[in-house]
């Protein structure tokens, strides 16, 4: 246990943040300095740079060019990202619960609800959408015959990550704040606490594998789309 | 043999250097190698995964081919995600796979439309098509007609003598359909307007043709608009988009550029060929962004425009069979032209019926990217069948399409569509008639033979003695 809390708890995050960072950013900065040609599409394609910010933004927060012709598909998709969106969000209070405090001036008491409602909630419907997402990929002939190892990983790893997060929420007496003290003592590196509960260190441990994956296969569509729906809503 | 086996080596390493360039490449091929989510959705708004599903027609597939090499080999971590699938080694018979399945996308781009990161499976296939052709591996007819185009300035390969000829031909024709006197001015020096149609429309689709003639001279009669041609750049067509061989693409639209200057016009007006339009608007020398001393615009927002100021009339009941109106990809999708055409249909006749869907979201006609020009199997090894057939395949969308529509006629602009229609028709027997917008300008414009210079009394109550000349127009609703 206590070898797995070393690795888990302090040296991975470490490599997890520099393999992050780096990774993203060299992959940007490709993007970035490459050559741009004109491949504008009508009718979003425009001359404007506002407009065309406001037809992309229209489209990475609503994904409104499939929207009309696969709603399913795109219902599906859209709540599993809301929900994950959500999740991200939520996940800022194991560093600190400051913002709901300060900022909206909640107790802990209605901060806890909160979490256990709101988190509660998304993490079922994150779980949901996901293994639809999967089922929908397993199920379509052609969908699954363009599909290969890594979209189906990428998938079951997000389902451990939820499941054993959904787990920690609804299954154990978890004590977010013994968390919260472990994030302090890594972020000023003094002393760190891990977590002995063996649920949290899967959790933790398949997160940030997830991480380190991210800049390398589908999960770069998040800073991808803002690069790439500008080529098409943008004219000369 | 051992020649057969270094040669296969040679180009099995050429693609994957090619391939490996795509890191130093365009920002919208690099994005395209790392955002496809493998979704599904293109291999259902494209017309060929749609008419004949096999793995090799959904277009995330056949971008897989050149995406899943980048990733063996553009990033150190090819080793790992080749064990997870999404990167592969390349294959014996790469070149011979290439060649067919990257000629089995019209590069229309409607899976660009619905994609959810805006993936436009195009610019793939022409990035497959261009290693293709830089092996001197184009499909027989696609590296021909650049031969041709090179050699003489038009991919049919007319000289200059043949051009004159038709025009004049053409000319003459005009009189004895519809007794109205044209010119085709060419290497008119100072005239406001360059001309460039598709040089095919010369020869296969004459009453396009015309009907621009007729409309020219009605813009002169109009406000003293003049037009000429040009001899050395009278066809707009360019297979370098086709074969991604970006020099050609250049080097041809080049010769429109140098037309322009040449002659100081005001303008350079494509005419109906869609592509020729999104080179000349958008990619080539003579694109706008260049800043040039003229302006680049085509046929239909020209009439378009003098549709607005008045300058025709028309006689609506002389088209009285529907007609339908077919976007071509590169107008539509690529270039943003397709109310233009319409308000003119609509000018000419109360008869347009609209396919569904339709503009931006149209089904290609299947022979879009350079496709309609083959009919063989063009040397293409693995291509079961030849061209022809593919072809009839991947038109199903649009026969069905234009079936439920209704229509007798079927206005293309877009001498590619043209053809495809056409065989398409006839193959699954539909007995509609295909042509341009302008075949039908000719058709229904009504006019005043007042003779060239002065100010036409088109729109305007006949004055006695110009009545004679008014009879003398033919009735032409039989035509259609
Ligand atoms: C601007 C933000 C984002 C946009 C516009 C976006 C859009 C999309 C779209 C349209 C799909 C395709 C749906 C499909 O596979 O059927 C997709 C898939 C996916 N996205 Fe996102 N996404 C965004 C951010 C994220 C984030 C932050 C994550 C976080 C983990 C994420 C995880 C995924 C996953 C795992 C899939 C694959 C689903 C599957 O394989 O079926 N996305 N995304
Ligand atoms: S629609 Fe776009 S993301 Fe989806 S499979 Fe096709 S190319 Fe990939
Ligand atoms: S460009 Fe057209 S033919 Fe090619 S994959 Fe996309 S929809 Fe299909």
């Amino acid at each position: 246990m206590y070898g797995l809390q070393l690795l888990v708890g302090k040296i991975l995050p470490f490599v997890t943040i520099v393999v992050l960072v780096a990774g993203v950013t060299q992959r940007i900065r490709r993007w970035h300095k490459a050559a741009v040609t004109n491949i504008a599409l009508f009718p979003s394609a425009t001359t404007d740079k506002r407009d065309m910010w406001r037809e992309v933004l229209g489209e990475i927060v609503l994904f409104s060019s499939f929207r009309r012709e696969h709603r399913q598909l795109w219902a599906y998709t859209w709540f599993f990202h809301l929900a994950l969106l959500f999740i991200i969000v939520g996940h800022t209070r194991l560093i600190t619960d400051w913002p709901l405090r300060v900022l909206f001036g909640m107790s802990p008491q209605s901060v806890d609800s909160l979490s256990a409602w709101g988190g509660g909630i998304v993490g079922v419907v994150a779980l949901a959408t996901c293994a639809l997402l999967l089922f929908r990929r397993l199920t379509l002939p052609r969908v699954r015959e363009a599909s290969s190892g890594e979209d189906y990983l990428v998938m079951l790893l997000l389902l451990a990550i939820l499941i054993t997060g959904n787990m920690l929420r609804f299954g154990s007496h978890f004590d977010v704040t013994r968390v919260q003290a472990y994030f302090a003592s890594l972020f000023t590196f003094t002393a760190i606490q891990v977590p002995s509960d063996s649920l949290f260190l899967a959790h933790f441990l398949l997160v940030q594998v997830l991480l380190i994956y991210l800049p390398f296969g589908k999960f770069l569509h998040i800073p991808g789309i803002f690069y790439s729906k500008p080529l098409l809503a943008k004219d000369y | 043999m051992n020649r057969e086996v270094r040669d296969r080596e040679k180009s099995l390493r050429a693609i994957v250097d090619q391939v490996k360039a795509i890191r130093n490449g365009p920002r919208v091929l690099q994005l395209y190698m790392d955002l496809c989510q493998k979704c599904g959705i293109c291999a259902e708004q494209c017309h060929v995964s749609r008419a004949f599903p096999e793995r090799r027609t959904n277009p995330a597939v056949r971008s897989d081919l050149i995406r899943k090499l980048f990733k063996r080999h553009g990033s150190a971590l090819g080793p790992l995600l080749k064990a997870v699938g999404s990167a592969r080694d390349i294959d014996p018979e790469e070149l011979e796979t290439w060649q067919r399945d990257f000629y089995e996308c019209s590069g229309c781009r409607r899976c660009a439309r619905f994609c959810p990161f805006g993936i436009d499976n195009s610019v793939i296939t022409r990035k497959g098509r261009a290693v293709v052709h830089t092996l001197g591996a184009s499909p027989y007819m696609m590296s021909e007609t650049q031969r041709t185009s090179d050699e003489t300035g038009n991919d049919e390969g007319q000289t200059y003598a043949s051009f004159v000829d038709a025009c004049s031909f053409l000319e003459e024709e005009v009189k004895d359909e519809i007794g109205m006197e044209v010119s085709i001015p060419i290497d008119q020096k100072g005239a406001d307007i360059l001309f460039i149609p598709a040089s095919a429309d010369l020869i296969s689709f004459p009453e396009t043709y015309m009907g621009v003639a007729v409309f020219f001279r009605l813009l002169k009669d109009f406000d003293g608009t003049t037009w000429t041609m040009s001899s050395k750049a009278f066809d707009g067509a360019n297979f370098g988009l086709f074969t991604g061989d970006d020099a050609h693409m250049k080097r041809k639209n080049q010769l429109a550029y140098d037309a322009c200057i040449e002659l100081g016009v005001k303008k350079l007006v494509i005419g109906e060929c869609g592509h020729a339009y999104r080179i000349a608007k958008r990619l080539g020398p003579t694109a706008s962004r260049n800043k040039n001393p003229f302006e680049t615009t085509n046929i239909f927002c020209l009439a378009d425009e003098y549709l607005a100021k008045g300058a025709f009339k028309f006689d609506k009941s002389r088209i009285t069979e529907k007609v339908t109106y077919h976007d071509p990809c590169n107008f539509a999708r690529s270039t943003g032209i397709y109310e233009e055409p319409r308000r003119l249909l609509r000018a000419f006749t109360d008869t347009l019926v609209e396919m569904t869907p339709n503009r931006t979201e149209n089904w290609c006609c299947g022979g879009g990217g350079g496709l309609a020009v083959m009919d063989s199997q063009e040397q293409v090894t693995k291509l079961n069948g030849t061209f022809h057939d593919y072809r009839m395949k991947a038109g199903k969308m649009k026969v069905e399409q234009i079936r439920a529509s209704g229509a007798a006629y079927c206005a293309a602009p877009c001498a590619n569509c043209k053809r495809q229609i056409m065989q398409l028709m006839e193959h699954y027997e539909t007995g509609v008639k295909v042509g341009g917008v302008f075949d039908l300008f000719m058709k229904a414009v009504v006019w005043n033979d007042a003779g060239t210079g002065t100010r036409a009394t088109t729109g305007q109550p006949q004055p006695a003695g110009k009545a004679a000349a008014a009879t003398q127009q033919k009735e032409l609703s039989d035509g259609l």
